[in-house]
């Protein structure tokens, strides 16, 4: 399993109301349990204008799977290598 | 062959050519059976002007599917080395269309254009004919265009262009076959027994001159004959050529023919002087198609697909600019080559559809989902979504749905949402245009469930735009603000001008005909107008403006209607979008009609009626208001009429088609006296008219409902003037109607009220010559008692000899007393607009240009004293 970043662009994401923002969530968690392969949806961060949200998955094509079934814009679809914060430094 | 019996159509041709001379543009179609000698008439004319002009000769070709502009691709070669890049590089055909017109504004001679073989022309090639003749008498461009009449029948595409043509600056030349007399002496020069060759040939030139070739002893059985017994002597290597040459519609390009037969120089030396073939500076072809023709059909099968394969070869390994892909096309399936068909086709589908030739783009993408086999069901998702929007765009909706539907199976199976979403969403528009409202709510709703993931997205927009205009269509007010507000917020999030403008219309639209919502519709109409222009979207222009002049008519507030659709038809007109320039017409004839402007409402409904082509819906719009005139005129065939637009209307379950309809059967049944007839539509109208509210429809239903069954009426929704009548304030109601300046309706208030009233009914009626409905105001008027009922407008304008009505001699008497139109109007209890109309009308009658000189001329007539 690999985690991937994932770039979705939505114009006045920021203004989302609490109900479309709910109905994202149950759209993107019923296309998960459909998929029919490990998928974990770990969190998603909403800014003004783009959505950027962390998944596990077994390869980039599920990501892109689970974005079209859902449909969901993924405009990039990046590979997390490594994490690193602030306690990296200490090595 | 010498040309015999062709002077009198070159004197024709001569004569317009002295007219384009002179700077007047001239279209001329020159047409007759295959074999009557269209060509060499042309030549023959052409041959007589040729030093004094810029002569242009482009050819349509038989091709399974004809090129996008063929024709012009000939003639550019010769016009300026700009214009030949532009039709090669260019998108646009607007530009190219436009880039031709000023080609030829700016030749110095006078421009002969001549477009040959027009019944096989694309659609692109058939829309320049229609922008050119339009506009040729600014040209000093005679515009020739032959075609074989037999293969034009009544519906082919190419006669709805002539029949939209401007009569003034068109000709349409019949060639006629040769006489008895002239083939008799043709064959008897040449020993042969002439009644007998005219038996065979009927006249036609090519097949006289091919018996009397002597190319057999004696009279073959008929033509083929002639023609292959030449061909089947031929020496072997001169038969090849000949097939070679003959698998190539219409001619073959010399560069062609030298790679495919390098050695046959000797060979075509000899059929030249033969006379057999033929060539000009480019290309080498037979004397006549007919002769190709016979020569390709005595082909066998293996040899035919052998000799395309051949073609085929040479085509692809030298892909020339000059050589359009239709050809190639066409090649390809001759030879069987189903992967190249598919591949051409597939190339050629999308730059048909860039030129406007939208036939032509169908067909290529049905070749190309025929001979597909290697595509992935994505890309033939996206191929049968291509092909389902050019059949949209070519009216045939039910191809149409049969591949979105087939896209939509595809996109389902691969779980695309937004791809599924939006072919559901396409499939529920084609379901409106094939009429059938009910699958195209099912497929509306499905769409937005698909789409509904709390992202937004332009599909969903477009979705909900989708419903709320289904919603606009079908008169739902409440429903079409719901859903276009969603598409307008979510328009606004997504900053998409083009679903902001298509939705903004939609509820504009349906809040225009509410009296309490009637402001915002103007602001939110007015808004989507303004973004259609800004953004150049044609036809949400074309749609706003025809929704405004629509509404407006409706609502009967004559004058911004009258604005609305003539700007609305001028755009269109200036843009050939021809299918809404027709509808807003029949708008304006309602308009017309009921500004008692009968005249006019005739004239624009009786020409829409003659196309036979025009939709169901302008189709229903000109036949009401042409049977509503019949029939107040008393005159026949009005239920005709009204029988046709019941038929089309039925099916379309819309309150917009089914009332104008259903409430002209209402009148009908008052004006004849009957009770029990057309039950099925008029009942269909009430239930409709139930389940929405739009107070117009509404109060104008009941209205008839009421006077032709005599129960009341009165419903909340039911606006002015109609409220006041069904009240029994026929005061009030004529007051009402006389403002917004309806006769008709006025004279029917009236006719509700007392003995006066009924007599200043029965005077309008005349003016309006509508003796079906007076004849039966006289009849209620007879029955209740009323002795001195006046003789009405026939006997009355006959006595006088300028034929002015009674009310025009009533004007007439009050400007002897000097009265202004004001005046004459408070005096008339008619309009100011009605003065100025009867005022003109006099002037007119009396052949005079001023007041003062009408009262003269009349008292020198008698007709004051």
């Amino acid at each position: 399993m690999k985690k991937f970043i994932i770039e979705r662009e939505l114009p006045g994401a920021g203004q989302l109301s609490p109900g479309e923002l709910k109905a994202i969530s149950l759209k993107s968690c019923e296309v998960v349990s459909g998929l029919g392969k490990p998928y974990h949806w770990i969190e998603s961060y909403v800014t003004e204008n783009k959505i950027y949200c962390v998944h596990i998955a077994p390869d980039e094509a599920t990501i892109r799977e689970h974005a079209k079934r859902g449909g969901f814009p993924a405009n990039s679809v990046e590979e997390v290598k490594a994490i690193i914060d602030p306690t990296t430094s200490a090595y | 062959m010498e040309l015999l019996e062709r002077d009198g159509y070159l004197e024709n041709l001569q004569q317009l050519y002295r007219r384009v001379s002179s700077g007047e543009g001239h279209t001329a179609f020159m047409m007759g059976e295959a074999g009557i000698g269209k060509t060499a008439l042309i030549n023959a004319f052409l041959k007589q002007i040729n030093d004094k002009s810029n002569v242009y000769v482009g050819a349509c070709d038989s091709l399974f599917t004809p090129t996008p502009l063929g024709p012009l691709y000939d003639i550019a070669r010769n016009l300026s080395h700009d214009f030949w890049e532009l039709l090669r590089t260019e998108t646009d055909r607007a530009n190219i269309f436009t880039s031709l017109i000023q080609e030829l504004d700016e030749a110095s001679l006078p421009v002969v254009l001549v477009f040959e073989d027009v019944h096989w022309a694309d659609e692109a090639t058939l829309d320049l004919i229609k922008f050119l003749a339009r506009r040729i008498v600014r040209l000093k461009c005679l515009f020739l265009l032959s075609f074989r009449e037999d293969e034009v029948g009544l519906h082919h595409p190419l006669r709805l262009v002539m029949g939209e043509l401007p009569h003034q600056s068109v000709t349409r030349l019949h060639i006629e076959p040769l006489s008895e007399a002239v083939v008799h002496r043709l064959s008897e020069k040449a020993g042969y027994a002439g009644k007998e060759v005219y038996r065979l040939t009927r006249g036609n030139p090519f097949y006289v001159n091919e018996i009397l070739a002597s190319y057999s002893h004696g009279i073959p059985e008929n033509i083929k004959d002639s023609v292959l017994s030449v061909f089947n002597r031929l020496d072997p290597a001169v038969k090849a050529l000949w097939e070679l040459i003959a698998v190539i519609p219409n001619r073959i390009e010399n560069w062609l023919l030298k790679k495919v037969a390098p050695d046959d120089t000797q060979i075509l030396e000899t059929c030249f002087q033969k006379g057999i073939l033929k060539a000009d500076d480019h290309y080498i072809f037979f004397k006549h198609e007919l002769f190709r023709i016979i020569i390709e059909e005595s082909l066998s099968p293996p040899r035919r697909i052998w000799l395309n394969k051949q073609l085929l070869d040479i085509l692809l390994a030298h892909r020339d600019p000059h050589i359009e892909l239709a050809r190639l096309v066409h090649h390809a399936k001759s030879a069987r080559e189903n992967d190249t068909v598919a591949k051409l086709a597939l190339e050629a589908a999308p730059k048909a559809a860039s030129l406007g030739a939208h036939t032509e783009a169908a067909e290529f993408y049905t070749t190309a989902i025929t001979y597909a086999s290697h595509l992935t069901p994505e890309e033939m998702a996206r191929l049968h979504e291509a092909h389902a929007y050019e059949c949209y765009l070519t009216n045939q909706i039910l191809e149409a749905i049969n591949s979105q539907k087939k896209a939509l199976d595809l996109w389902r199976e691969r779980q695309d949402k937004l791809k599924e979403g939006n072919a559901l969403r396409f499939l529920s528009r084609l379901w409106w245009f094939q009429g059938n409202r009910k699958q195209s709510e099912t497929f509306a709703l499905e769409a937005i469930a698909v789409l509904e993931n709390g992202f937004p997205t332009r599909e969903r927009a477009l979705a909900y735009s989708n419903l709320a205009q289904l919603k606009m269509l079908s008169d739902n007010v409440e429903q079409a603000l719901h859903w276009g507000g969603k598409a307008i917020e979510l328009a606004h999030k997504l900053e998409d001008q083009e679903i902001l403008c298509h939705a903004l219309n939609n509820v504009g639209t349906v809040c225009l005909t509410r009296p309490a919502l009637h402001q915002k519709g103007g602001t939110d109409l007015h808004q989507s107008l303004s973004i259609a222009i800004a953004q150049g979207y044609q036809e949400h222009i074309a749609r706003a403006y025809t929704n405004l002049g629509s509404c407006y008519v409706l609502t009967k507030q004559y004058d911004k209607g009258l604005t609305a659709l003539e700007d609305g038809i001028a755009y269109c007109e200036e843009r050939d979008l021809d299918s809404w320039t027709y509808y807003m017409l029949s708008w304006k004839a309602r308009l017309y009609l009921e500004q008692g402007l009968w005249d006019k409402a005739a004239s624009i409904a009786g020409d829409l009626l003659r196309n036979p082509r025009h939709p169901s819906i302008v189709r229903i719009g000109a036949l009401v208001v042409l049977g509503k005139l019949l029939l107040r005129k008393g005159k026949d065939g009005a239920l005709d009429l009204l029988k046709e637009a019941t038929t089309l209307a039925s099916s379309t379950l819309e309150v917009q088609r089914i009332v104008p309809v259903a409430t002209a059967l209402l009148e009908y049944r008052w004006i004849h006296g009957i009770t029990d007839e057309f039950n099925e539509i008029i009942e269909l109208a009430g239930q409709l008219l139930q389940q929405q509210d739009n107070p117009w429809y509404i109060s104008e239903f009941n209205y008839w409902k009421h006077k032709s069954t005599g129960k009341p009426a009165v419903k909340e929704e039911i606006v002015d003037p109609y409220k006041s009548e069904l009240q029994g304030d026929w005061k009030k109601a004529a007051k009402l109607w006389q403002e917004l300046g309806c006769p008709y309706e006025l004279a029917m208030a009236l006719s509700d009220g007392n003995e006066e009233g009924q007599k200043q009914a029965l005077t309008i009626l005349d003016e309006l010559e509508a003796s079906g409905t007076s004849e039966r105001l006289k009849q209620k008027m007879r029955l209740s008692g009323i002795k001195s009922i006046p003789r009405g407008l026939r006997q009355s304008t006959r006595e006088n000899p300028a034929h002015l009505t009674t009310r025009q001699i009533d004007v007439l008497h009050l400007l002897q007393e000097g009265l202004q139109n004001q005046e004459i109007a408070d005096r008339l209890f008619i309009s100011l607009k009605t003065v100025d109309h009867h005022i003109s009308a006099i002037l007119s009658k009396l052949a005079v240009n001023s007041r003062m000189k009408a009262v003269a001329e009349a008292s020198r007539l008698g007709i004051l004293k």
